[in-house]
């Protein structure tokens, strides 16, 4: 017996980035530029952006340098916006649909917008559901009760056709809450004709953007502290730069200091450079020797801090040098909510990056190998993956690649990693088998297995290449790439073979060659593998497991995956008590981190549901059922349990047609996938069991043959066979077959519930006249149910249960009080089935001729007569109305045709 | 060719955008408010266009279609004039 569940320890996420969905979110990215002080108001351009957010879309499409970013931040944080602002800074990096949503909702969510209890907060979009996030994240958004303004800025970064679609989608669908302002260097492909006539699009563009005359000399003047210029020279400046901000911000720079700045003026206006080539090369000119070189060394980066600037210019003053630029001339702006990192404006960056390979070429790589270095101390490794590629290291970066592959792949950030192996040296991957292993799981990732599988066997066969130590690494990547392959394949059995196979590996590997996350993730596939596939007590040490190597590192998402799987084992263990307890505590840790709609919590509501189930309280049953559907749909092994639940809901409610439809959708459904051995099984009995309850009973003993050519038989398999032989009336061969499981013998499997075993044992007891035998049984199933809550068992087994618990009240006197309550219910339970007849099978049109004939008076003669048929021929239709409708009798089938609206 | 970065002042200007290759008429809502003509295995979309970040759209736009662009000039004639060739 297992440890009790107390409260599974979990971590309050940290200052750090928010683990979710296994991706860690950048907080710096959902935080407008910090604006500086010496901004120029410009309240035409407020105005301009506050009768945009009155509608739906606000596209602000201007060139780099036109001052969008800092106009949005200063916006944002001014009083003027219609509601909250959630703010989103777009890089190449989330040009991958569920990062991209993730982010979306991580900045609706912390704009202030969203109440505690919104259900956007329980939404989590990942890559297997893309479809179903996009309507949940338009009735999250209109259920809000003020509007949000959404700025997502640098769109232009924005490639994907999946997330443009997403975005085309959102547009179409948008609730009034959601005011979308995008920013962006280009017109996005989106279609805006439609928003365009409706007057539900505005606009801001480089038009608007550029600086007048009047705003100009504001400009100048703060930045220089004093107007030191005339109108005409700010006229001309203007007209020069068009009222372009970057180029009046660098001319501004330019004035620092310049004995005659009318000269300057007049010099730069008669000047044919490019305006940015002037300037920049008048500013960097101008700058001491030292702060010089600080510029071009610290360019090559997007975000400084003082210590990544330390290490690229290997003086010690970077942080105050930062904090220097930002005060005094807005070279660079700060980002984030915490004062330490900073960013070059983009186009200066783009500027002094040209200035640095101009001048010092041969410093370039090596300054890229410095960052590369610096962030992969600090374990960011996309970052350093990066610049590896920029220093041009190849084998370098094909090291960090392969190094941290597994635990990219496995958190999701596989796309990522697929872009950077297409920087390399296409030949270079081709000799590399571990790149090249790392080019076939980008497409498992990118949803194209097939094209994976197909590349895979390539890989192994160069992996003799590899010295000693790599070769293990690889052999370890492979068997990660390949329980992935096959998990999003819902190929079990292999899940099983290759995540063992990597399971081992990282064992001989060791610490260094993998990290808690990838062993964390690896233990719950395969354990959640194992549970599908009913080797439940593998699949527990696996998930016992994982969750304490989940605890030692903090990894929130991994703990809560071993959790949900934890409870439907011991859901479909039988053991409900323990499935209560993890199920209930992996639901309210999904609610605390917004998890409620992910993947990893579906198997927490489907083994609530089957709690729920054998309590019998059908109402949460089919609630949690649907959750479960809601997250976890489209992954067939799932679905499959889904639909075996869902048809002994159906069976509960007295709709066996009904239930027996659900699992013909489900054998529909199976097409192009082999479910896992006892998976199947579990459904093929289900279906043999409803049969029988619907008085279509298939041949028993064929059934038992087929199980056991397939393996041996289980518990939960044995009590199902057990009743099909009683209904059989064949108690001893029940009570033959239920014999060695009934003290827990022989393996468990799927839904092996004791007390349920008990029952059906006492059924054939009574029915083969031992009356002590089914006495001690009967109690044995009354305390064990009574223990657990349990009804439902006593429920489905209808008429015999009740009139066994009847005869046998006076010899089982322990037990009087739930045996009351159980007769009770069941007795409810036969009068709301007859009291809403169902139809079993539909009538062939031959049966709805004969039944048309059936409330008359005419005899089965004159009906055959009047048809032109033999009695013989009326007499079987009328025996077939009558199983098809559960009736007995012609006056009975007639009520219950009537009630069924078939006459 | 001189691409002013906000000629909003000036009113839009009428650009014709050549690409090797005909696209076909299910392209046409791609480009909003342009008109395309094809002919010698050539594409010309003509129409106003009001700044830089209209026509870096428009040219990204070409490009996600996989057409060779050939040339891109501001033209005097009206947008309709936009036979290839």
């Amino acid at each position: 017996m297992v440890a009790p569940a107390t409260r599974a320890p979990r971590r309050r996420p940290t200052e750090r980035p928010t683990a979710e969905l296994g991706r860690d979110l950048l907080a710096t990215k959902l935080t407008p530029p910090r604006t500086s002080l010496r901004q120029v108001s410009r309240p035409r351009l407020f105005d301009l952006l506050n009768d945009g957010t009155e509608q739906l879309l606000t596209l602000v499409s201007a060139p780099a340098g036109t001052g969008k970013t800092t106009l949005l931040a200063s916006w944002s944080s001014s009083r003027r916006p219609p509601g909250p602002v959630a703010w989103l800074s777009l890089d190449a990096g989330d040009n991958d649909a569920a990062r991209f949503w993730a982010y979306v909702l991580a900045a609706l969510c912390q704009s202030g917008a969203v109440p505690r209890d919104g259900a956007l907060r329980r939404l989590a979009p990942q890559p297997g559901s893309k479809q179903s996030f996009l309507p949940l994240l338009v009735s999250g958004l209109a259920e809000l009760s003020t509007p949000v303004v959404l700025v997502l800025d640098d769109l232009q970064d924005i490639t994907d056709a999946a997330v443009l679609h997403g975005l085309e989608l959102l547009l179409r669908h948008a609730p009034s809450q959601l005011r979308l302002v995008l920013a962006t260097r280009f017109d996005p492909p989106l279609p805006m004709q439609r928003l365009r006539v409706s007057g539900r699009l505005a606009q801001v563009r480089a038009a608007d953007l550029a600086f007048t005359v009047p705003e100009a000399a504001d400009l100048l003047a703060e930045s220089q502290g004093q107007p030191m210029l005339s109108e005409e020279d700010v006229a001309l400046l203007q007209a020069r730069t068009e009222g372009w901000a970057a180029g009046l911000r660098l001319a501004a720079l330019s004035l620092e200091g310049q004995p005659d700045p009318h000269r300057f003026v007049t010099q730069f206006a008669g000047d044919d450079k490019s305006i940015a080539d002037y300037l920049t090369g008048e500013v960097l000119d101008r700058q001491p020797e030292e702060l010089r070189t600080f510029l071009l060394r610290t360019c090559i980066v997007d975000e400084l801090t003082g210590d990544l600037a330390d290490t690229l210019t290997g003086g010690r003053d970077g942080e105050s040098m930062l904090a220097g630029l930002e005060r005094a001339n807005g070279f660079v702006v700060g980002v984030g909510s915490r004062r330490s990192a900073y960013r070059y404006h983009p186009l200066f960056a783009e500027l002094l990056r040209y200035e640095l390979r101009r001048e010092a070429p041969d410093q370039v790589v090596g300054l890229h190998r410095r960052a590369a270095g610096w962030y992969a101390a600090r374990g960011l490794v996309v970052h350093a993956i990066r610049h590896a590629l920029m220093a041009e290291e190849w084998p370098y970066a094909a090291d960090l690649m392969a190094r941290h592959g597994p635990s990219l792949i496995l958190r999701g950030d596989a796309v990522t990693l697929g872009d950077l192996v297409r920087w390399l040296p296409a030949d270079l991957v081709q000799a590399d088998p571990e790149l090249a292993l790392l080019g076939a799981a980008d497409r498992i990732v990118r949803g194209d297995p097939d094209a994976a599988a197909t590349y895979l066997p390539v890989a192994p066969q160069r992996a003799e290449l590899l010295s000693e130590e790599r070769r293990d690494r690889f052999a370890l990547l492979l068997a990660i790439v390949n329980t992935a392959l096959a998990w999003q394949l819902g190929d079990l059995d292999q899940v099983l073979v290759a995540g063992e196979q990597a399971l081992a590996l990282q064992s001989r590997v060791g610490t260094d060659g993998v990290d808690d996350d990838a062993r964390a993730i690896t233990l719950s596939t395969v354990g959640a593998a194992g549970l599908w596939a009913g080797q439940l007590d593998g699949a527990e040490l696996h998930l016992r497991e994982g969750l304490a190597v989940a605890l030692r590192a903090g990894l929130l998402l991994q703990q809560f995956a071993c959790l949900s799987q934890l409870a439907l084992l011991y859901a479909v263990r039988g053991e409900l008590d323990e499935a209560f307890r993890w199920g209930t505590n992996a639901v309210e840790v999904a609610a605390e981190q917004s998890w409620s709609s992910s993947m990893q919590a579906a198997p927490s509501y489907l083994a609530l549901a089957w709690v729920y189930y054998y309590w019998d309280d059908l109402g949460e049953a089919s609630r949690y059922a649907d959750q479960a559907a809601a997250s976890g749909a489209g992954w067939q092994p799932m679905t499959l349990g889904l639909a075996i639940l869902r048809a002994r809901l159906q069976q509960a409610r007295g709709d066996l047609a009904g239930s027996l439809g659900t699992l013909a959708t489900a054998h529909r459904d199976l097409t192009g996938w082999t479910p896992p051995r006892y998976l199947w099984r579990w459904l093929v009995l289900t279906e043999a069991d409803l049969r029988s309850a619907a008085g279509q009973p298939q041949p028993t003993s064929a059934i038992r043959k087929h199980l056991e050519e397939s393996g041996p038989l289980s518990g939960g398999e044995a009590v199902v066979l057990a009743r099909l032989q009683l209904a059989d009336g064949d108690p001893a061969a029940a009570a033959a077959t239920l014999g060695p499981f009934l003290d827990g013998g022989g393996p468990a499997g799927f839904l092996m519930v004791p007390a349920e075993a008990w029952l059906v044992d006492a059924v054939a007891s009574d029915a083969l006249a031992d009356h002590d035998a089914a006495a001690t049984s009967l109690e044995r199933a009354l305390s064990l149910a009574e223990h657990g809550g349990l009804r439902r068992s006593f429920l489905d087994a209808g008429a015999p249960a009740r009139s066994l618990l009847a005869r046998y009240r006076q010899r089982v006197p322990t037990s009087w009080s739930y045996l009351d309550e159980l007769l009770q219910a069941s007795a409810e339970a036969a009068r709301v089935t007859v009291a809403a007849p169902k139809l079993i099978e539909h009538l062939t049109e031959r049966e709805h001729t004969v039944l048309r004939y059936l409330p008359s008076l005419m005899t089965y003669e004159e009906i055959a007569s009047d048809l032109y048929v033999s009695l013989n021929t009326v007499k079987t239709h009328a025996y077939g109305i009558f199983r098809k409708l559960g009736v007995t009798g012609r006056r009975e089938a007639v009520r219950s045709a009537r009630e069924l609206h078939l006459l | 060719m001189k691409c002013r970065r906000s000629s909003g002042a000036m009113g839009p200007t009428v650009f014709r955008i050549v690409g090797r290759g005909e696209l076909r008429p299910r392209y046409v809502p791609a480009f909003e408010g342009m008109t395309l003509a094809t002919g010698d295995g050539q594409t010309a979309i003509v129409g106003p266009v009001i700044d830089q970040a209209h026509l870096h759209g428009l040219l990204n736009r070409i490009g996600d279609l996989g057409l060779e662009l050939i040339s891109g000039n501001p033209t005097l004639g009206p947008a309709a004039s936009a036979e290839v060739g």
